[in-house]
């Protein structure tokens, strides 16, 4: 009899706690080389200088490793944790271990969003940001509302209104970048490839709202999905409102995903793989462990995926490629040596 | 005090020729109700109905002297606990991960099952006997354990009224007694009231209070077992010669038909 689920085991603590020293580490990373006793002495300073009030002054280094690296760790923390988090509740909901967070339609809606102001209104401060998001919310209610016949939401209708309206919003883009300058293009191309790079201290505070509110209610309700994941009738005979927690699940996904991928840009991969990966390493389905450990890892493996991406160049490369550059060999690894042994039956 | 389960003028079409109609019953606490009768005669259907699972034309189906229709999913699953037919399983879940999903209709949405919904779950897995099973994968043992812990699930739940479809479906011979015995057992014990579909007469002869015949959408018979269940009526369902034998005061059906000839 076991109140704690699925019983904690060493390692599962391990990956709860790997995200800090990969977050630490990642201050020590960057295109522009500093010293790692410099960082350690500007990181010593700060903190000591908070505590005794006195004015920092940590010069050019202090605002390149707190007001440049630091947001962009941050916001790939956040990203990481909120594209794994998301992949693994709705692989769970929608029974259905190929799907993540953008089958509802979130990326291309927020993708067309980021066009046409990237096309139509470059000058307007931060107008990408805000019509990712809100095309990416409205994507989602287009799902949404495509797949609801007679009060119900089917799993197949659902997934059959991601498909199209993705289509559509991916035609959207596409006209949009036919009509727009080379210059533009450039901008629309590189948004959705998906990048850190316009991590701020105000983006991180914009966003983290959005993100908490969303993860904390994907997070409560992690032994809640587990029903959920049984089936529609077998979940209403168990007496789940299953089409009110199922739009609850999606809603705060949407949402915060969408807050993530108004910043970064598109990142794939991590939705999808990191929960598989928890699956087969703990062995176990139950969501009060897969949920918080597809967060930690989700973490890790945006911030060392970032970590990469500014440090094997002199330049920097985009991260949504090297995601899926990194993730899919690694996938497949496990494939080949695990088996789908958490999906098998 | 009203009756746990009761049905009346029950009608349901799915929009083809099938027709669920007339429907009457009652069922008591501690009560074992046994619907019989051929294939595609209406008991899921029925059964489903009962549980809200599809909604009827006419008539009106109250547990606790409450319309199922007018009460949330989380009401009707502390009143009713429903096995189905058939499963297909979802993710390999425990089987003790899998009972405890029966405390879900007493929880709030963001809630997590205590340490007294692990003890009712235990407890329900214990009564059905899968105590040593409670920690494997529930999608790497038998149709007949899985059955079971479906079984431990709704009894877990709590509810006043079981509906069982087919419970002895997937079990080998020995464990549909097992099963059919220990469902009346909790019936007795825990004042459940049961409503349950079965394709044996000599099984439903054995572990019913009532027994209902069911054919082509309709209670045909209904009473007590040894009243029902009789050559004519067996006849009249299944058109089937069978003959009665009493052996040490038990009733029992035999058909009529032998090896090597009609
Ligand atoms: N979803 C459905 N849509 C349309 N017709 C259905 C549906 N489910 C069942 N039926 C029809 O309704 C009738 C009753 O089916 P039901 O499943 O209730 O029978 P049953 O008594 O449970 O049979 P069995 O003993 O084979 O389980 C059958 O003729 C069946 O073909
Ligand atoms: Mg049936």
């Amino acid at each position: 009899m076991t109140p704690t689920p699925g019983r904690l085991r060493w390692y599962m603590l391990a990956i709860l706690l790997l995200p800090i020293p990969v977050f630490v580490a990642s201050m020590f990373i960057g295109t522009y080389y500093i010293p790692p006793g410099v960082v350690l002495q500007v990181i010593f300073n700060r903190i000591v200088s908070a505590f005794s009030s006195a004015p920092s002054s940590s010069g050019v280094y202090g605002t390149i490793i707190f007001d440049i690296r630091l947001p962009r760790i941050v916001l790939a923390l956040l990203g990481g944790i909120v594209l794994a988090t998301t992949g693994a509740s709705l692989q769970g909901v929608f029974k259905n271990p190929l799907v993540d967070s953008y089958i509802l339609g979130i990326a291309a809606g927020a993708g067309f969003g980021a066009a046409l102001a990237l096309a139509f209104l470059p000058s307007v401060l931060a107008m990408s940001q805000i019509l990712a998001f809100a095309f990416g919310v409205l994507a989602f209610l287009l799902t949404f509302l495509a797949a609801r016949t007679r009060g119900e939401t089917p799993i197949v209708s659902l997934v059959l209104g991601g498909i199209i309206v993705t289509a559509l919003f991916s035609a959207g883009i596409s006209l949009v970048e036919f009509f727009t300058n080379p210059n533009q293009l450039a901008g629309i191309v590189h948004w959705l490839m998906g990048s850190l790079d316009s991590a701020t201290w105000n983006v991180i505070l914009e966003i983290l709202p959005v993100t908490i509110a969303g993860f904390g209610v994907i997070f409560l309700m992690r032994w809640r999905l587990n029903v959920l994941s049984m089936g529609e009738e077998e979940a209403k005979s168990l007496g789940v409102n299953i089409g009110r927690d199922r739009l609850i699940v999606m809603a705060a996904s949407t949402l915060m995903v969408s807050a993530i991928i108004s910043v970064t840009g598109i990142i794939g991969w991590i939705g999808l793989v990191v929960p598989h990966i928890v699956r087969m390493l703990v062995k176990t389905p139950d969501n009060r462990v897969i949920i918080p450990l597809s967060a930690a890892l989700g973490a890790v493996f945006l911030i060392t995926a970032d970590d990469l991406a500014r440090s094997l160049f002199v330049f920097e490369l985009p991260v949504g490629p090297l995601c899926t550059i990194i993730g899919a060999p690694f996938f497949l690894y496990l494939l080949k040596t695990r088996g789908g042994a958490a999906w098998r039956q | 005090m009203s009756e746990a389960i009761s049905i009346r003028g029950l009608r349901f079409s799915y929009g083809l020729d099938f027709e669920l109609r007339d429907i009457s019953l009652t069922v008591e606490r501690g009560n074992v109700t046994t619907l019989l009768g051929p294939n595609g005669c209406g008991k899921t259907t029925l059964l489903k109905c009962m549980n809200a699972l599809l909604t009827p034309e006419e008539g009106i189906v109250q547990l606790n002297g409450k319309d199922v229709l007018r009460m949330d999913r989380g009401e009707l699953a502390r009143l009713a606990g429903f096995v189905p037919q058939s499963h297909t399983p979802s993710f390999p879940y425990s089987v003790e991960d899998v009972v405890l999903m029966g405390r879900v209709s007493c929880m709030s949405i963001f809630q997590q099952p205590s340490s007294l919904d692990y003890a009712k779950a235990d407890d329900a897995i214990e009564a059905v006997g899968l105590s040593v099973l409670k920690d494997r994968p529930y999608t790497q043992i038998s149709g007949g354990e899985r059955q079971l812990s479906l079984i431990a699930r709704a009894i877990a739940q709590e509810p006043t009224a079981l509906l069982l479809d087919e419970p002895t479906a997937h079990l080998d011979f020995k464990n549909q007694f097992t099963v059919l015995q220990m469902v009346r057992k909790v019936a007795r014990e825990r004042g459940m009231a049961v409503v349950m579909s079965l394709h044996d007469p000599n099984q439903a002869m054995l572990f019913s209070d009532t027994v209902a015949l069911m054919s082509s959408g309709r209670i045909v018979s209904l009473g007590k077992p040894e009243e029902v269940i009789g050559p004519e009526n067996i006849k009249q369902l299944y058109g089937m010669d069978t003959e009665i034998i009493v052996h040490d005061g038990r009733k029992l059906v035999m058909p009529l038909i032998w090896p090597g000839e009609r």
